[in-house]
């Protein structure tokens, strides 16, 4: 078996949700109701259950969702260097890209980042 | 001996009025209300200055060089609650607004929103100025 495709430990899975998630509530100004990370191979894919502002759910309720798609997307480009910053720390790899992405029905965001070959 | 207490005047006190239920509304629709609000009432106007008004998630694409994305979502979240916002005004004045504007201003961490009224054709209106809420 390859050992290139075996999981991460969990204690850097627990590291990178556990840090993800502060920095969101500290910059965002709320949280997840739930965190996902899959460490497998080069990448880390970090799954939110993320919770509306009530700013967010009045545009929503106003039919202003692309607002809000827009606004988080650009939160998350806003924070990339920090959530990179977060997975190389944990994983010890560096991070060759970051993608980022918003669902709102249902709602959630994911973050896939593209970890280099380990040196 | 004459009195030092002052009765608010009537403008005085519908600006206090538009200040609070605005920050009240604020507060409720977008999880935040400013710390501060100023309301300045006149014949044909009223202008509410908000302060501090940004949330966490607005400072950290400030801080990122992203205004822009600021001031879109701001002008959406005010078109959402025009609505609101102006039946406050005329609720409390009596007024009929005909038009609302409403801006941010980033460095500076404040918003106004301005209600425009038609004429109302009442010769005692005065010109009174603003009273403040803190």
């Amino acid at each position: 078996m390859n050992d290139e495709h075996m999981p991460a430990p969990s204690e850097v899975i627990e590291e990178i949700e556990r840090e993800i998630l502060r920095v969101h509530e500290e910059s965002y100004g709320t949280g997840a109701t739930a965190t996902h990370v899959h460490v497998v191979g080069d990448f880390v894919l970090v799954v939110l259950d993320v919770e509306l502002t009530p700013a967010e759910q009045t545009l929503i309720d106003a039919g202003r969702s692309e607002t809000v798609k827009a606004t988080r997307e650009s939160y998350q480009v806003a924070i990339a260097p920090t959530f990179t910053a977060i997975v190389e720390r944990a994983t010890g790899r560096r991070v060759a890209s970051f993608l980022s992405s918003m669902n709102l029905e249902p709602l959630y965001s994911a973050e896939l980042f593209r970890l280099e070959p380990p040196s | 001996m004459e009195s030092e207490f002052r009765a608010p005047s009537k403008g005085g006190l519908i600006s206090s009025q538009i200040s609070r239920e605005i920050v009240r509304v604020h507060a409720r629709l977008y999880g935040r209300g400013p710390t501060r609000a100023k309301t300045f009432l006149g014949d044909d106007y009223a202008l509410c200055i908000l302060e501090d008004v940004f949330t966490r998630a607005e400072e950290t694409l400030i801080r990122a060089g992203n205004s822009r994305q600021v001031q879109s979502t701001r002008i959406a979240f005010q078109e959402a609650v025009e609505g609101e916002f102006t039946s406050i005004v005329e609720s409390v004045t009596g007024k009929r607004v005909r038009a609302f504007v409403s801006s941010v201003h980033i460095e500076a961490n404040l918003a106004v929103e301005l209600f425009l009224f038609e004429p109302s054709g009442d010769p005692d209106s005065s010109d009174e100025g603003g009273a403040e809420k803190k």
